[in-house]
């Protein structure tokens, strides 16, 4: 089998080299226009290149994927938060009516940084908060759009529902042991400075969160 | 297991710089990493260890 391999080796080697540089179609795959189409998804199907706009619009309700920007010479990675992304809660992903008619005027107190833990990496977001009448409290909008809060009064990080599931199976199955499963996630969050990605409080939170998820899960 | 050997031998290619020359092959140890504990002649090693009788 191996042999087999060896001489389709250089042929592999090619096609994965040939789609870490720009498509033939140097156009956005959606709008078609070629002026600024220089962003392209890890993680969607899709590997063609898209422009800024479209990259955001697609991203609508797939804030935790990995974008990529080409430089000229590579594709450097960078983050959906640099480019502007803003994550709404309370409306399936798009802006709030109420917090769009008060813009810019309420903007800071609306608007706030959180982090969120995700199966593939740490992200940090801007999060617009739904501002309607009777709208849920914080930790509820979390945890409708599946994000488990890490804290109550004012959550500023939180840990992805899919997250909590894979740690469980992987603590379970795999004698994962908490600060080990920290380090690969920043490890994965950046691979070349795994130390540069402040996990240290996302480890407490996440010891405690296994208590509490256990908790609920037996009823206590 | 045998995908996942298939995988690194073509990523050590990559990082070793053979992947955009194919006409290029590894000598003999051209994939494998450097290792600062291992013995090294000139560099953790005394010049005179070939003759070094007791070593």
């Amino acid at each position: 089998m191996m042999r087999d391999w060896q001489s389709h080796r250089d042929n592999f080697l090619s096609e994965i080299l040939s789609v870490e540089g720009p498509p033939q179609d140097k156009s956005c795959g959606n709008c078609g226009r070629t002026e600024q189409a220089i962003y392209r998804c890890s993680d969607c199907f899709y590997s063609g290149l898209l422009c800024l706009d479209c990259c955001l619009k697609d991203h609508i309700r797939h804030p935790f994927h990995h974008i990529k920007v080409w430089t000229g010479q590579y594709f450097s990675p960078t983050t959906l938060h640099r480019l502007g992304y803003i994550l709404h809660l309370g409306h399936g992903g798009l802006p709030c009516p109420i917090s769009g008619e008060q813009g810019e005027r309420d903007s800071k107190a609306s608007k706030g940084t959180l982090i969120v833990v995700d199966i593939r990496s740490i992200h940090s977001h801007s999060v617009s908060w739904c501002r309607c009448p009777g709208a849920p409290s914080r930790p509820a909008q979390l945890l409708r759009m599946h994000l488990y809060p890490a804290s109550i009064q004012s959550p500023r990080t939180a840990f992805t529902f899919q997250l909590l599931e894979y740690y469980h199976l992987d603590s379970v199955e795999c004698n994962t042991t908490p600060l080990s499963f920290c380090n690969k996630l920043r490890r994965l969050t950046n691979k070349y400075n795994p130390d540069a990605v402040p996990v240290s409080a996302i480890l407490l939170v996440l010891l405690n969160l296994d208590s509490q998820e256990h908790r609920i899960d037996i009823g206590n | 297991m045998r995908v996942s050997q298939q995988w690194e031998n073509i990523q050590a290619h990559i990082w070793h710089g053979y992947g955009h020359d194919l006409d290029k092959t590894p000598d003999n140890g051209g994939l494998v990493e450097f290792c600062a504990a291992c013995a090294q002649p000139g560099i953790n090693l005394p010049s005179d260890w070939r003759t070094q009788k007791d070593q």
